[in-house]
């Protein structure tokens, strides 16, 4: 199932290509130029019903707190959610939730709820059997049974919707197929996760975006091989699933102000062109690819440029800048003598395109981020970013230290069309 | 995952003995596939070709050294089933792999290409100072001249790995960023 569909992936990947772009100068927002993507996004102003439950929810980086954890995490932005048992008051709200613009779909840790609390499980249709969903993430694999309830955050609730609780290798559920743990570390623990969750904002339906392997599992052992559920029990986009302002995302933090803070809350808001406070009328918006991607130029090279809250730090590849090695973290760092400011263009080279977003960002020193004072009690730290020694990539990855003082939009795909469309401006302008 | 007969490689042979015997030798090889081993090869059912080229420099990456380097080592090339790559360097001394980086729609089976190397990875703390690099995009891990490398998101992961110990002479990750 995932190789067939990644296959087709790369082939449109080849197909639409990159290069191309350049444009205006602007930086950010640029609320002159609307783009033709940014008015066809979701409900529009054009007369459909304002929503008027409350669709956003604080969201806050102040080291995670979560579950089991021993020690505290840089540069995540944590939610709460709400579960419940569909159609019942039968309900347990889990904090520090990680809320990834780079994938999709609600997956929990099961040692952030509690025993008491169970919801019903995904089973396999035709023999009964619970179903195992095996997420890939970079930075390691999510296993466990997937079950179903009803989501709430703010005043919006998703009904009966698929959600994995990894649990990696706990006792209540059979252990990961070697087809699922020989691909990375398993988040088997709050700790290995770094929170109690991840909440995938990046699409809605599409379950080709959530990088997820499904298995038919007993208790004790599961198939060696991938089977394919029905849709609807696949991890979805838990927002496309609201009953109202599910049309999209948008994640907006303040800036910081100095070299970090020890903590920063931002909003994350349902629904774009729904009501007063989702409106992209003055937002340039760029076709994406998948998961808060797209097509980007940078050092005058094409490449995918990657908007993800869920990377704590930018990610960069080639950069005329010097590296360093700061104790106790098992990265190479950009360790330039000044705050040095970089800048790309996102670009989509198939048709309707738009007008390339040319985004300006800042590399500042890590090694003075992260051991100047105050560091060890500051979990937001902007502008870090480190090297991929060998340019493995070819991405550009803006993560969450660049996306203080930035707010990103995501307008989901409509009516079958692959990929969503991106939005970014400097909060407040 | 076991390592089984390649499907492909008989389907793209048409000396079906031929195939067979390569498939049966190349088994035996691919057992040790991995970063710190042998490269990469057709024996491994995931991958759907492979291309081996000496390393050529770009010009204006043109370094004292490189000419030495470009003898030092070659690229075994791999792509997989999913569509992700798989660079292999390859130590032409030993013909051993000093240093992988993998790019690509899903994670490469990483147990097969990290070899000896995968369970310290897996294995390793996410953070010893009281906070780390948060998030579910990234891993790393560098100790004992051992570093691994993991990033991405779901649709577009990419990631890299080193022995230290086992680079040729003359060879420095800066030589590999400019070798193609």
């Amino acid at each position: 199932m995932k190789k067939t569909f990644c296959g087709a992936l790369l082939v449109a990947l080849a197909l639409v290509g990159c290069g191309g772009g350049g444009g205006s100068s602007s930086t950010g927002t640029n609320s002159s130029n609307q783009s033709s993507q940014g008015a066809n996004n979701g409900a529009g102003g054009g007369g459909n019903p304002a929503s008027t439950a409350n669709n956003t929810v604080t969201v806050t980086v102040n080291g995670g707190k979560y579950s089991g954890g021993t020690y505290n995490v840089m540069n995540s932005p944590m939610v709460s959610v709400t579960l419940c048992q569909h159609n019942t008051s039968n309900c347990v709200t889990i904090p520090d939730i990680l809320v990834d613009s780079g994938s999709s779909g609600l997956v929990l840790n099961a040692a952030a709820i509690p025993s008491s609390f169970n919801l019903p499980a995904e089973t396999v249709q035709s023999d009964g059997n619970p179903i195992g969903a095996c997420t890939e993430y970079g930075g390691g694999i999510a296993w466990g049974p997937m079950v179903t309830a009803d989501v709430q955050m703010a005043g919006e609730t998703a009904e009966s919707v698929p959600v994995e609780i990894a649990g990696g290798s706990s006792s209540s559920f059979a252990a990961a197929p070697s087809a699922c743990s020989d691909y990375g570390t398993l988040f088997s623990s709050s700790y290995s996760m770094g929170a109690n969750g991840i909440l995938g904002i990046a699409g809605d339906y599409n379950i080709s975006y959530t990088g997820t392997n499904y298995y038919d599992c007993t208790s004790t052992t599961c198939g060696s091989s991938a089977i394919a559920p029905d849709s609807t029990q696949t991890l979805t986009g838990v927002i496309g699933k609201f009953a109202s302002d599910n049309n999209g995302a948008i994640l907006s933090f303040p800036a910081i102000t100095g070299n970090g803070a020890a903590s920063m809350t931002g909003t994350l808001t349902f629904g774009l062109n729904t009501q007063s406070n989702n409106q992209t009328a003055n937002v340039p918006m760029v076709n994406g690819l998948s998961n808060s991607s797209m097509e980007a130029q940078y050092n005058n090279e094409n490449m995918i440029a990657i908007l993800d809250s869920g990377s704590s730090n930018e990610i960069l590849s080639s950069a005329p800048m010097s590296t360093c090695i700061v104790s106790g973290y098992s990265v190479t760092w950009f360790c330039p003598s000044s705050d040095t400011t970089q800048n790309t263009s996102f670009v989509y080279q198939g048709s309707g395109g738009g007008t390339p977003l040319n985004v300006t960002f800042t590399v500042g020193n890590a090694q003075t981020l992260l051991t100047q004072s105050g560091s060890t009690t500051n979990y937001a730290i902007p502008n870090l970013a480190e090297e991929d020694e060998l340019f493995s990539s070819q991405y550009l990855d803006l993560g969450m230290s660049f996306l203080y003082g930035h707010t990103l939009y995501i307008g989901y795909p409509l009516n079958g069309a692959p990929n969503p469309t991106i939005g970014l401006t400097t909060t407040g302008s | 995952m076991a390592i089984k007969k390649s499907q492909s490689a008989f389907k793209h042979s048409s000396l079906g003995h031929v195939a067979v015997a390569a498939a049966m030798l190349a088994v035996s090889l691919s057992a040790h596939a991995a970063l710190g081993d042998f490269p990469l090869s057709g024996a491994n059912k995931h991958v759907m070709g492979t291309r081996t080229v000496n390393p050529t420099f770009s010009a204006f990456a043109q370094a004292p050294g490189a000419v030495v380097a470009a003898s030092a080592f070659t690229i075994n090339s791999v792509t997989l089933d999913t569509g992700t790559t798989v660079k292999e360097y390859v130590a032409t001394a030993t013909n051993r792999v000093f240093a992988i980086v993998w790019n690509g729609p899903s994670l490469p089976n990483l147990r097969e290409i990290l070899g000896a190397s995968f369970d310290a990875y897996v294995a390793a703390p996410t953070g010893p100072n009281g906070q780390h690099p948060g998030g579910p995009s990234s891993r790393s891990y560098s100790a004992n001249g051992l570093v691994v490398h993991s990033h991405g998101i779901p649709g577009h992961f990419a990631g890299y790995a080193y022995l230290s110990a086992a680079f040729p002479a003359g060879v420095t990750l800066q030589t590999l960023r400019q070798a193609q």
